[in-house]
């Protein structure tokens, strides 16, 4: 099967961002964000022909993505991917710090469905792909999330 | 439909847009692993750096020194146990492997008097031709004496395209959709380029369904391709070694475990039973089409406490999910909200009736502009069931001991209820894992659980509700 150099080089230059951001939660900020892309990319490069065509080529990088990612989390330790989404923060919590400290309250499964939709840029299609679970999940998760950010901000009074 | 527009705009401000891609710098990374010189990986620190590429070329040099030094069928005299697997496994180009795949708990039909269950038992066949680049799988669930067909799928993977089943809505999900999964297929080649190039090494004698066996064993140099055993995730996989027993009668593979031994701790992550396998000439093989299947109509929305199940497609492409009310209630308000609601008394086994709650689901409002689907059902919930559902059902075994049973008129959304071409048998209903699915007097009763044995006591105990 396999992808060619040029599929991947436009996947990079229209998601780079997207990645980038989807990544931070996970780096702990933009800049390591950057370095965790250059790798994820550089690894889907060089093992391009093993790119089976199950899912999109983007389902398969941001698999590689996040796998880059981990190993940043792991420092030689076994994690579980849900376990560092637990652990997933808002990079740059001074821009909203009421809605950072929220998201960092979220349960695990919710978290992560907001950030992959928020920050990775990801539709409902591609977080099913991703999380492999169903879109309607995706959605009623997501929708779940609202529900208690919404809560969380009103409780506090901080909703704008 | 709550507005949560204002939350959507502070959340989307939180992301970063000063974006300085860089391709030039992934290639070369990807020309020159290990000495890229990006500033921010300088500054870090060094360990998890090198522990990415050097851990697999540790694992790759100890399977080559393992081999080197273990593997006692290199000074045996006559054939070894590599050179007769090898030979009843031929040599043609084109692999065909069938497995029970007991990796993926699709359930079972159970007796609700009895308690006798009849497992829904996967079957996997897969045609593999390296040579051309087709790869093709089917599988199928069957429940001995019940169904011999409950769900199947398929997919076929050429150089060009790739060609797969409708994903058949009703079949438990993620872990039976019917997408090639790279350890089976990856086995077919594995297995014998394992046993052709050296890589696997003897591991020791056993036993596999009565049969006297031989372990082969080999590290898997393709680290992400090792099976998880139906974790959800993004497929963050890590280091494996397959493991072979093959029949010393037959000579042939009988079982493959995948077991996950980075950081050192071994642990077996899935098992594959091979019913069988052979090679087969150039031309041979099944590499058609799977067949299309069709998915069913548009189905109610479901709900699940506080969570809405999928709606079919139809969700709109803005962040509009369904919506669910659920407020407490009474038996008198239960059997108002539902006719014929059942419940289980004011106690279940040792478990106190802890309340009931009236739900209401709506569908989000449709495209072409149609009036959204309400829905409205009620949940029983006995002994601790606070726990259970901070989440989706599908977050893994509940804590605390306790039962929900959520009951509903129509037929709920299809990517949670089991298939309905095949219900259960009369008197029966579907249990898998922690929970369990029942069709009685016209309801639809959905039972999670902290246990296989409260979701039974809960489907005998289940009577009309008297207001």
């Amino acid at each position: 099967m396999g992808t060619s150099a040029k599929e991947l080089e436009l996947l990079y230059r229209n998601r780079y961002g997207a990645f980038r951001n989807g990544l931070a939660p996970l780096c702990g900020g933009f800049e390591r964000a950057h370095d965790a892309v250059q790798e994820a990319f550089a690894r889907a490069l060089r093992e391009q022909d093993r790119f089976r065509g199950e899912g999109s080529l983007e389902g398969w990088v941001w698999r590689i993505a996040f796998r880059v990612a981990l190993d940043e989390h792991r420092n030689g330790h076994e994690v579980e991917w849900e376990e560092t989404f637990a652990q997933a923060v808002v990079p740059d919590p001074e821009r909203d710090s009421e809605l950072a400290e929220a998201l960092k309250r979220l349960p695990t499964r919710r978290k992560l469905v907001v950030f992959l939709r928020y920050f990775a840029d990801l539709s409902y299609t591609e977080i099913a792909e991703l999380c492999e679970i169903s879109e309607g999940t995706v959605a009623a998760t997501l929708a779940s999330a609202h529900e208690e950010l919404a809560k969380a901000l009103t409780r506090e009074g901080v909703e704008r | 439909m709550n507005d949560h527009r204002k939350l959507i705009e502070r959340l989307e401000a939180l992301v970063d847009r000063d974006n300085q891609p860089d391709w030039k710098d992934v290639v070369r990374r990807a020309e020159a692993p290990g000495k890229a010189t990006d500033v921010v990986l300088a500054r870090r620190s060094a360990r998890p750096y090198f522990a990415r590429r050097l851990v697999p070329a540790f694992v790759l040099a100890a399977a080559i020194i393992a081999v080197g030094l273990i593997a006692p069928w290199q000074r045996e005299s006559g054939p070894t146990v590599v050179d007769r697997a090898l030979a009843a496994l031929g040599d043609q180009p084109i692999v065909h492997v069938v497995f029970r795949d007991d990796m993926v708990d699709s359930g079972s039909y159970v007796d609700i008097a009895t308690g006798h269950e009849t497992p829904i038992v996967r079957t996997t066949e897969i045609w593999a031709d390296k040579e051309q680049g087709l790869e093709h799988l089917e599988w199928t669930n069957e429940a001995d004496g019940i169904y011999s067909r409950v769900s199947s799928g398929g997919m076929l993977i050429t150089p060009d395209k790739i060609y797969t089943s409708e994903e058949p809505l009703g079949t438990q999900e993620p872990a039976i959709r019917p997408t090639l999964y790279n350890w089976m297929t990856g086995f077919s080649d594995n297995y014998r380029s394992a046993l052709k190039d050296g890589t696997a090494h003897v591991a020791g004698d056993g036993t596999v369904d009565g049969h006297a066996v031989t372990w082969v064993e080999w590290t898997n140099v393709h680290l992400d391709e090792c099976p998880l055993g139906g974790v959800e995730g993004p497929g963050i996989l890590s280091g494996c070694t397959e493991r072979v027993a093959i029949d010393n009668a037959s000579s042939l593979p009988l079982q493959v475990e995948f077991r996950n031994d980075k950081s050192g701790n071994a642990k077996t992550e899935g098992v594959l039973q091979i019913a069988s396998i052979e090679t087969l000439p150039a031309g041979g093989g099944d590499f058609s089409r799977p067949e299309k299947m069709v998915a069913p109509a548009s189905a109610a929305p479901a709900f699940v406490l506080d969570t809405v199940w999928g709606s079919n497609g139809n969700l709109p492409s803005n962040l509009a999910g369904p919506t669910i009310q659920v407020a407490p209630t009474d038996r008198s308000g239960a059997a108002e909200a539902l006719p014929g609601a059942l419940w289980a008394g004011e106690r279940l086994a040792s478990l106190p009736l802890a309340g009931i709650a009236r739900a209401t689901a709506s569908s989000p409002d449709r495209a072409g502009g149609s009036e959204p689907i309400r829905q409205t059902g009620v949940e029983l919930h006995y002994g601790q069931t606070a726990a259970f559902w901070s989440e989706t059902p599908q977050d893994g075994e509940p804590s605390g001991t306790g039962v929900v049973i959520h009951e509903q008129k129509a037929s709920p959304d299809l990517s949670f209820w089991p298939d309905p071409s095949h219900p259960a048998p009369a008197g029966s209903m579907v249990i898998r894992g922690n929970r369990g699915w029942l069709e009685k007097d016209d309801l639809y009763i959905l039972f999670q659980a902290s246990s296989h044995d409260l979701i039974l006591a809960a489907a005998r105990a289940l009577e009309p509700i008297q207001p």
